[in-house]
Order: C-alpha cells, then sequence, then structure tokens
C-alpha cells in the first residue's frame, strides 16, 4: 500500500527476505517508538507532574497504543512472510509490482492534495483564534515543501 | 495504445494468473493491461515480449498521437 517509510522494489525471494528483516527492525522500532510516546505521557502525568490536559494525555496514549499495535501487527506479518515462502512470494509481487507502485504514488499525490487543503483551512479558520496553531501548521508546510525541493535536487541527480 | 496480450495469452492457452506469474506481476496489472488501462513500463514490455518470443511493436501497438511518423 503506502510504503512511504519502507518500500523497495527487489527482483528476487532472497532479497526481498533480507529486505523484510530489515523492516521486522524497522517495526520493531515504530511499536518502541509508541512505547516511549506513552511513557512518557504518562511520566509527565504522575513523575514530572507536568500540567499536561486530560484531552492531551488521551491523545499521547493514544497515538503511543496506536504505534504499539501497528508495529506489532506489521511486525508479526512480516515474521510470518519470513516463513512462508508462498507467501513471501506474493507479498513480493505485490510490493514490486509496477501497477501497485504507480496507484500509490498517485493515491499519495491525492491524499497530499486533500492534506495541503485541509491545513490551508484549518489556517484560514484555526488561525483566527489560535494563531500558534496557524504558526506551526505554516511551519510543517515549509518544511514540506523544502524538503521536497531538497528531495527532488538529490534524486534527479541519481536518475 | 492497444496490446495484443490477451490475443497470444489465450493462443498459448495460459491464464492471466499464470502469465502475471511468469512475468512477477499481479493479475490485476495483467487484466489492466489487457483492457489498455494501464501502459506497461519499459521493462514489463520488454517481459512480455521475451515471454510471447515476439517484437515489443508487435505486441503494443502505438496509435494516432503516440508515434511520431
Amino acid at each position: 500500500m503506502l510504503g512511504i517509510f519502507c518500500a523497495r522494489k527487489v527482483s528476487s525471494n532472497e532479497d526481498y527476505r533480507k529486505y523484510a528483516r530489515r523492516c521486522c527492525f524497522a517495526y520493531a522500532g515504530l511499536a518502541l517508538a509508541g512505547m516511549i510516546t506513552a511513557a512518557i505521557a504518562l511520566a509527565a502525568e504522575y513523575l514530572w507532574e507536568a500540567a499536561v490536559s486530560d484531552m492531551m494525555l488521551g491523545v499521547y496514549t493514544g497515538v503511543g497504543t496506536g504505534l504499539i499495535v501497528g508495529g506489532l501487527i506489521l511486525l508479526f506479518k512480516n515474521l510470518y512472510l519470513l516463513k512462508n515462502e508462498k507467501k513471501l512470494r506474493q507479498a513480493r509481487i505485490a510490493g514490486s509490482d509496477e501497477r501497485n507502485i504507480q496507484i500509490s504514488a498517485l493515491a499519495t499525490k491525492a491524499a497530499l492534495a486533500v492534506l495541503l487543503v485541509g491545513i490551508y483551512f484549518a489556517i484560514l479558520v484555526g488561525g483566527l483564534w489560535y494563531p500558534i496553531l496557524a504558526k506551526a501548521l505554516m511551519f510543517l508546510v515549509v518544511l514540506f515543501m523544502f524538503s521536497y525541493v531538497v528531495a527532488y535536487k538529490v534524486i534527479s541527480m541519481k536518475i | 495504445m492497444k496490446t495484443r496480450i490477451q490475443e497470444l495469452r489465450k493462443r498459448r492457452r495460459i491464464s492471466q494468473s499464470e502469465l502475471a506469474d511468469a512475468l512477477d506481476v499481479t493479475r490485476q496489472t495483467i487484466i489492466s493491461l489487457e483492457s489498455g488501462k494501464y501502459k506497461a513500463s519499459l521493462v514489463l514490455a520488454h517481459k512480455i515480449a521475451q515471454y510471447f518470443d515476439a517484437a515489443i511493436e508487435d505486441i503494443f501497438i502505438f496509435e494516432g498521437d503516440e508515434n511520431i511518423c
């Protein structure tokens, strides 16, 4: 599907096996990031006595739990793939199929357009009441534009 | 662009799944190629031509503006 953090075109099952092993570490890292997020939220509330609102505590623990669950599901799915040659081949083909890659790129582009329009309206409306929100969102848009220009230059030098 | 993939595949009496397996693509990609919804990359076009033992231009028929002359 999206494959932003873990996408690679491989041509053999053996290469895909190596790639899947590397992905296992990435997914374990994702689960670990979730644990850290949830732990920081809980530590802020109960150990450091920081003034964290109930809503933000819920957000942090929710994001943390989501990352833990997502990371573990992907990790176990990958471990299962490594043990099953047929499923491994199917996953390799699904991941490296050029039509799937094109669909994913177009879907990402469409989702990005929706995200930018959403951010624009959030800045327009939300900024009236919460100026910090407008600043934070504008920073993200600038970060995206900057990253795009840098990535474009770097990739254009490679291909 | 039209393709003769379906015609050649049926002549060889192979299924879309078998062709997809041989080319290392999904069956959906074969369906899209046969219906003309998706244009194959040069690499995939080359693989298909090799599989059917034919030239690329014999399988993929370019029309109108797709040709330079």
